[in-house]
C-alpha cells in the first residue's frame, strides 16, 4: 500500500489511476489501516464480492 | 465436529499474496499463481524437503503407498493435503490460518496437512510458521524439476494414500475449507472425490478487464472502473467520470 501510494503520487499527474480492491474481511479494520497508511487513491470494498471471489487469489 | 487431519507425529510444528492487477488502457493482466503442471489424476513425483532446522526430508509415492519421511521419521498418510506456499505471500498466510484451524479438528484420522515453502529460506519460513503459531509442519521444498511441476504461487493439492492427486486448486478464497473437508472425508471413507476446486478466473494479456463496480471503502457510494473501446473510465462516489491514461491496481488483504 505504501509503495502504491508513492506510485500514485508520482504518476497521478500523468493520468495514471492507482487503486486497490480491499479484501480484508473486516471493513472497519481495512478503513482504519487505509487511513493510517495515508492512502489517498481510490479503494474499492471487494470482500464478499463476486469479483473478489473470481480474481482475488494468490 | 469431525476430526480430519492430524499433525505429523514427531515433527515440530512448522509454519505459511495477493494477486495484483495491472491495468493499461483497456486491458489488464492478473498477476496470480500459474497453474501447476501436475493436477488431478497425476501421481505426485518424489520431492525433496528440508526442515527449517536443515534436516532432510522426502515425499514420494512408492510401492503403492504415499510416504512422508522427515528427519528419519516416516509416516504413511491416508490423505495428505499439501499447501505450496511462499512465506511473504499474504494469500498463503490466509490459507495457512484456515489450514491450521482444520488441523485441530482433524487429528487421529490418518489425514495430514503439510506446508511446503517453495520460496524463502529457513529463517523466513520459520518466522512465518512461528508468527502464525501453526500446528502443522511447514517445510522447505528443494527446487528441482519435480518440485517445479507442483509448486507455483499459492497452490493446494490433496493426495490419496497411493500418492495420486485427487484435488487441486490455485489460490485461496474464504470458504475453501468446506471443499477441502469434503475431499478429505471422501478419501478417508474410500469414496470418489466429487469436490472440485472453486471457479477462479484467469486474465491474460489482451483480455478486456472486467467492470469493477463496488462500494467505496471510505465514504459513501460506489466506485467504478470500466474498460471500454474508448479507453478506461473511472467514476468516483460523486458520479464524476475521469478517463485515466492507465491504471494499476491490486487486491489487498492488508
Amino acid at each position: 500500500m505504501v509503495h502504491l501510494q508513492k506510485i500514485h503520487e508520482s504518476l497521478a499527474a500523468r493520468g495514471v489511476l492507482v487503486f486497490v480492491i480491499a479484501m480484508h474481511p473486516d471493513a472497519g479494520e481495512a478503513r482504519k489501516l487505509t487511513r493510517e497508511l495515508g492512502v489517498t487513491f481510490p479503494v474499492f470494498q471487494g470482500h464478499g464480492s463476486t469479483l473478489g471471489d473470481l480474481y482475488a487469489y494468490g | 465436529m469431525t476430526r480430519l487431519v492430524q499433525p505429523v507425529s514427531g515433527l515440530r510444528p512448522r509454519t505459511a499474496g495477493l494477486p495484483g492487477l495491472c491495468v493499461t488502457a483497456a486491458a489488464f493482466v492478473l498477476i496470480a499463481s500459474s497453474a501447476a503442471a501436475q493436477g488431478v489424476g497425476d501421481r505426485i513425483p518424489p520431492i525433496r524437503l528440508k526442515t527449517t532446522a536443515g534436516e532432510n526430508g522426502r515425499l514420494a509415492a512408492e510401492g503403492g503407498a504415499l510416504t512422508l519421511d522427515v528427519a528419519g521419521k516416516q509416516t504413511n498418510p491416508k490423505v495428505l493435503l499439501v499447501h505450496f506456499l511462499q512465506p511473504d505471500c499474504l494469500q498463503c498466510e490466509a490459507e495457512a490460518r484456515a489450514l491450521d484451524a482444520m488441523t485441530a479438528e482433524c487429528g487421529g484420522t490418518g489425514a495430514v496437512i503439510l506446508g511446503l515453502a517453495h520460496r524463502g529460506n529457513a529463517a523466513s519460513v520459520a518466522a512465518f510458521r512461528d508468527r502464525l503459531k501453526l500446528a502443522y509442519p511447514v517445510l522447505l521444498l528443494e527446487a528441482d524439476e519435480a518440485s517445479t511441476k507442483l509448486a507455483a504461487g499459492d497452490a493446494t493439492r490433496i493426495v490419496d494414500r497411493t500418492g495420486v492427486i485427487r484435488f487441486a486448486q490455485a489460490g485461496f478464497g474464504d470458504g475453501d475449507q468446506r471443499t477441502w473437508r469434503e475431499a478429505i472425508s471422501a478419501l478417508l471413507d474410500g469414496r470418489e472425490v466429487k469436490a472440485t476446486a472453486p471457479a477462479r478466473a484467469v486474465l491474460k494479456a489482451g483480455d478486456r478487464m472486467p467492470v469493477i463496480e463496488l462500494p467505496a471503502l471510505i465514504g459513501d457510494g460506489k466506485l467504478a472502473l470500466r474498460g471500454t473501446e474508448g479507453g478506461l473510465a473511472f467514476e468516483d462516489t460523486q458520479d464524476r467520470v475521469t478517463r485515466p491514461s492507465a491504471a494499476v491496481g491490486f487486491f489487498s488483504r492488508y
